[in-house]
């Protein structure tokens, strides 16, 4: 590698762990609705389902111990 | 060569064998899936810290983490689907009882690995678009750890009745649906032993992951050129130790009551594993002992890095009253088996111990009080007592008779299963005669129309109908060396479930036997034209 390529790839290296380090010094909290809503209805549906059937589950096990 | 006996031989036998498949593919599902069961409550814990200081570096690293899991959790479904295949092909018998029994616990399992593919999947591909609901996307993150449970839950249930079936009366569920559908046992689900073993693995599941993680990111730092970077991962890295030690510590005390229920019910599990019986024993090493000198290990390395951390008042550091308690309490663990084992074994322990915690301090001199090569170091010990624990818990298993090829009562499993309950529908030859009477509803079982029997006429025929249930006949023809060993082999078969009279053992046996001396005494054709 000559040593303009050499340089070349340092500043690249220092670039990409420069925004690596910036990444990992904000707390980018931002406003509800920025987000998108086909992401947000997606898990609120999900969310809804996933626990209405996780405590079915649970129940129905407990249950079994007393019926069946 | 191997391939010259394979194409002289016309049955092709499973690469390794039956045992060494099973084996291989259950230890590499369980090195993976539990791995996943431990990253979910990871990368939850992060968050939550990520969350309650504002800082994204532990929100990051949950990012990575989880990235981590979603490959962990392909690998491992499509290795169980293997398993799965393997199971079912070359222990039909077993497989199909075993999910008879359990039938809709595992129609439960198979809709929560559904239910977590998905949930992993929103949490994971989300992440930078749910950031203005970020309380949402952590409880969406969160809902893994119970459903993990759940599901694991249901998995030690049938694991665990295989080692203790206890209770087990063989009272099919009423609640069935149509006389078509197997129903399940309801009494060999809540086994003595299914709830401590669910507690103990999960614990040990928590620890497994945050130690690979904690070595993960020890790994990275040794490779980090920026300041931020290794800060990152020593900060990561020093919590995720934080979780797995905490998780460890515990282990001792669900540990305790584990032991407890295998005594009084699981005696001969118990004791294949303290005396060192069976294939525990393998290759001349007792892989039990083993696994607990990598432990102690492990307690005097974690002691130690705990006793630094809050000696230098580091981030994360574990309150040492709790740290001194819990090691104490595995001390007393060891003092226990050394009592029942050999003191030989609790001496060898202690000094792993002592050794681990040396090794700890040095290597955090060495690093400057870095804990990168006590992560790594823990990271790959945790690894081995996963694979090393799967082990010899499934090799301690009794089998299904004793030495003497007698069933006793109370002694080995094979009593129990004579309680459970087959339905009429099931094929004939594939399944156990495990039905003791009839049950009280058996007039309103729609009876099935006469099937035509033919009789074996010749020891031939017998062999080919009776020894297929769950096996080639190659296995039937597998050299034993004395009539003496056929008959312990086919009682065995026998006691695993195989139809035949004492009369017809008799044909068997001799018929076998005379077959393999025949052959013994027709020279082997070196043109392979035989």
């Amino acid at each position: 590698m000559d040593e303009k390529t050499k340089k070349q790839v340092t500043k690249d290296k220092r670039k990409i762990a420069a925004a690596v380090e910036h990444e990992l010094d904000v707390y980018p909290l931002r406003e509800a609705s920025e987000d998108p809503n086909w992401a947000i209805r997606t898990v609120w549906v999900w969310v809804g389902i996933a626990v209405f059937l996780l405590l079915f589950f649970v129940v129905m096990t407990i249950l079994g111990i007393f019926y069946d | 060569m191997i391939f010259l006996a394979a194409a002289q031989n016309p049955f092709l036998q499973f690469p390794g064998g039956a045992k060494f498949a099973i084996g291989f593919l259950a230890l590499f599902h369980t090195s993976v899936g539990s791995l996943a069961i431990g990253f979910a409550f990871v990368v939850t814990i992060l968050q939550l810290v990520g969350y309650v200081r504002r800082d994204n570096q532990f929100d990051r690293m949950a990012k990575r983490i989880q990235l981590w899991h979603v490959c962990i959790y392909n690998i491992g479904t499509i290795n169980a689907i293997g398993l799965v295949f393997a199971l079912s092909g070359l222990y039909p018998q077993f497989w199909s009882q075993i999910f008879v029994q359990f039938f809709w616990t595992l129609i439960i399992e198979e809709a929560l690995f559904f239910m977590l593919a998905l949930t992993l999947t929103f949490h994971y591909f989300f992440w930078d678009d749910l950031w203005g609901h970020k309380k949402l996307h952590i409880f969406l993150g969160a809902l893994l750890t119970p459903m993990f449970f759940l599901q694991f839950a249901i998995i030690n249930g049938m694991s665990a009745y295989m080692l203790t079936p206890g209770f087990s009366e063989g009272q099919v569920s009423q609640w069935s649906g149509t006389a078509g559908i197997l129903g399940w046992d309801k009494l060999a689900f809540y086994n003595p032993t299914f709830l401590m073993l669910t507690l103990h693995r999960a614990a040990a599941n928590f620890a497994y992951a945050g130690f690979i993680v904690a070595a993960v990111c020890g790994f990275e730092i040794y490779r980090a050129k920026h300041e931020k970077v290794l800060s990152w991962n020593e900060r990561g890295g020093r919590l995720s130790f934080k979780i797995a030690i905490i998780s460890f510590l515990s282990l001792p005390i669900v540990g305790f009551f584990y032991a407890w229920v295998l005594k009084y019910h699981g005696k001969e599990a118990y004791e294949n594993l303290m005396i060192g019986r069976g294939d525990v024993v393998a290759g001349g090493i007792d892989w039990w002992w083993v696994k607990h000198l990598i432990v102690a290990t492990m307690i005097g390395m974690g002691l130690m890095f705990c006793y630094r951390a809050a000696k230098y008042r580091r981030e994360f550091r574990v309150p040492m009253t709790a740290v001194y308690a819990l090691s104490f309490v595995y001390l007393m663990f060891y003092v226990g088996m050394g009592a029942q084992m050999t003191w030989k074994f609790f001496w060898v322990s202690l000094a792993a111990a002592v050794f681990g915690g040396m090794l700890c301090i040095h290597l955090l001199n060495f690093h400057e009080g870095s804990g990168r090569a006590v992560f790594l170091l823990m990271g790959i010990l945790s690894f081995f007592t996963v694979i090393l624990g799967g082990y010899a818990r499934e090799a301690s298993r009794p089998r299904f008779v004793s030495p003497s090829g007698e069933r006793l009562k109370g002694f080995n499993r094979i009593a129990d299963y004579d309680n459970i309950y087959r339905s009429e529908e099931r094929a004939g030859n594939v399944s156990m005669a495990m039905l003791r009477g009839d049950p009280d509803y058996i007039e309103e079982v729609r009876g099935r129309p006469q099937q035509l029997t033919i009789q074996p006429e010749t020891p031939e025929d017998l062999i080919s109908s009776r020894c297929i249930s769950c096996h080639t006949l190659q296995r039937a023809f597998r050299p034993q060396g004395s009539e003496e060993k056929w008959d312990r082999v086919v009682g065995r078969m026998h006691a695993y479930g195989t139809r035949l009279t004492p009369q017809e053992k008799k044909i068997v046996v001799q018929h076998i036997w005379e077959k393999e001396q025949v052959e013994k005494a027709i020279p082997a054709d070196p043109g392979g034209m035989q």
